[in-house]
């Protein structure tokens, strides 16, 4: 598993170098995404000033939950994108170039595309954190998000590598992997304090949006060690889950007899 | 004579526009799923907008009805996927196309606009069906009084704002000209939408300095008819109908002007 490893960091630090050829682009994607972030950050704030704080949220924990979301999306897709980019290397035949590899498929797979975006999304993830840490006065939080950003990291890439095996069955599956993705993504940027408890059950268990976001955030508010376990069994399960689906789906792939060569 | 050429002219548009819409109507699964997405976001918004107005009946003179009101006009804005111009004519630059299109007697950005249109019309019908039921369930009936000078008023508004839309965003999508990727302006630009538009707070509950931006910037001019389900509507249509004129002849100039300088700086390659 190390070797696997080892081979991913290769691949990333290649796709890294890669990227930071073109500088100004790579500032631009840098930066705008890290502006467009911002975006949901001033929202929330905006929200919150008018309403006032809501079952116990407020500006202070939205900081924690971008925050957390961010840098899950970071890390996720910056260093392992490929599992977004699934639908396209099945439509296009060249997924036929990662099961001719002798390296483990799954990890293969998923760490093929640096994310440049991304990385901008995991900087300004790990701002707002530690801007949340000094609103609270609690270093001690820190510690809580490094525990808790692994398992949420890996349920992020779990989900989308579900989502995105939907190339294995569907034509042009790409806009439909996209929608159902932004289906799990789109309630984590929510306060899960502010969900009913059907709602609540429904996005921590079967659409894992809430154990993304707003649970984690909780387990920091209240020093949980049963949410932290909680959040760890939910991301390991998911895991077990998208490795079944897609050794499943992938002998559903037929070679489109795509002939090229991949750094 | 001149109207039979020009209606003829406007048929080849009509006819990509439809293939399109027939070509993704088979998309079944997209269709789907946009339409959950759409189900979830509104759902989980709605409730929050519930909690926050539990305790109280209204906030700032803003009822619940209103502000959900409100919000869902923006996801009827979003719905009609006019934003992803942008991406059809950044990826014909990018991956060459568009030198093949210029070839042909036809006006490449009036085709890109068709042909996104007609590939979003099943994916618009659904979402819209599936929204204004949400709408109906979870806000009630409209909190306007219907008259058919606010009905006009209303669709003014949503039309010059999906024609600004369109130029703005194909706009957005000639820059592709110039910039290696526009998707750093477009999540600019996009995100201000987001803001001004009123997508999670209603443009209503603004501070007076940030409801001025959201009257008279292009980005909050796009989706000024989601205030229409407020007090005050008919006293702020002839502004806000008014701006949404001066960004569609701007933008439009800039449109057609940078659409000319593009033409001659792109460089065939040949293939």
């Amino acid at each position: 598993m190390i070797a696997e490893f080892n081979v991913a960091h290769i691949i990333w630090l290649t796709n890294l170098r890669a990227a930071m050829e073109f500088r100004v682009a790579f500032v631009m994607q840098i930066v705008g995404m890290m502006i467009n972030d911002c975006a949901f950050l001033a929202l929330w704030i905006l929200f919150f000033q008018i309403m006032g704080n809501v079952n116990g949220w407020g500006g202070q924990q939205i900081f924690a939950l971008l925050g957390m979301n961010l840098m899950c999306y970071g890390f996720a897709f910056g260093f392992a994108g490929g599992s977004l980019w699934m639908p396209r290397y099945v439509e296009q035949g060249t997924f036929d170039s990662f099961l001719l590899s002798p390296r483990n498929l799954y990890i293969r797979t998923i760490a093929s595309h640096f994310d440049l975006a991304g990385l901008g999304d995991a900087i300004l993830g790990v701002i707002l954190i530690i801007v949340y840490a000094v609103m609270t006065g609690s270093a001690l939080s820190l510690v809580w998000f490094a525990a808790l950003l692994p398992a949420t990291t890996i349920l992020f890439l779990s989900v989308s590598v579900i989502c995105s095996t939907a190339a294995f069955y569907l034509p042009d599956s790409n806009h439909t992997m996209m929608a159902m993705f932004k289906t799990f993504m789109n309630p984590a940027v929510y306060p899960s304090a502010l969900f009913p408890k059907v709602a609540r059950f429904v996005f921590i268990f079967i659409i894992p949006s809430l154990t993304v976001g707003g649970l984690p955030v909780e387990a920091v508010m209240s020093h949980s060690f049963l949410t932290l376990g909680l959040v760890w069994l939910i991301a390991a399960i998911w895991l077990l889950i998208s490795i079944a689906v897609f050794y499943g789906s992938v002998r559903r792939y037929e070679s489109g007899n795509f002939v090229g060569l991949r750094g | 004579m001149g109207l039979k050429s020009s209606l003829l002219k406007l048929r080849k548009y009509w006819v990509a526009g439809k293939i399109s819409a027939r070509d993704s109507s088979s998309n079944h699964a997209t269709i789907f799923s946009n339409c959950c997405g759409i189900a979830v976001t509104l759902i989980t918004l709605f409730s929050v907008y519930h909690f926050a107005f539990a305790a109280r009946p209204s906030i700032q003179g803003v009822t619940l009805s209103m502000a959900l009101w409100s919000i869902g006009m923006y996801t009827v804005y979003w719905s009609t996927g006019v934003r992803n111009i942008y991406r059809d004519i950044a990826l014909d630059v990018k991956n060459g196309s568009v030198e093949g299109i210029l070839n042909k007697p036809v006006d490449y950005i009036v085709l890109s606009v068709c042909k996104r249109l007609g590939r979003q019309t099943w994916v618009c019908i659904s979402t819209l069906t599936i929204s204004a039921t949400i709408l109906f369930l979870m806000a009630g009936a409209p909190p306007v009084g219907f008259s058919f000078i606010w009905l006009i008023e209303f669709l003014s508004l949503g039309f010059f704002g999906f024609l600004l839309s369109l130029i703005s965003f194909s706009l957005i999508g000639i820059t592709s000209f110039w910039l290696d990727d526009p998707e750093p302006v477009m999540w600019i630009f996009d995100k201000s939408v987001m803001i001004l538009g009123g997508s999670i707070v209603p443009v209503v509950f603004f501070p007076d300095w940030l409801k001025l931006l959201a009257t008279w910037l292009p980005m909050g001019a796009m989706i000024s008819f989601a205030r229409a389900f407020t007090n005050d509507f008919a006293t702020q249509f002839p502004t806000l109908l008014l701006s949404q004129l001066i960004w569609c002849v701007v933008m439009l100039s800039l449109a057609i002007f940078s659409w000319q300088r593009a033409k001659k700086i792109l460089s065939i390659y040949g293939g």
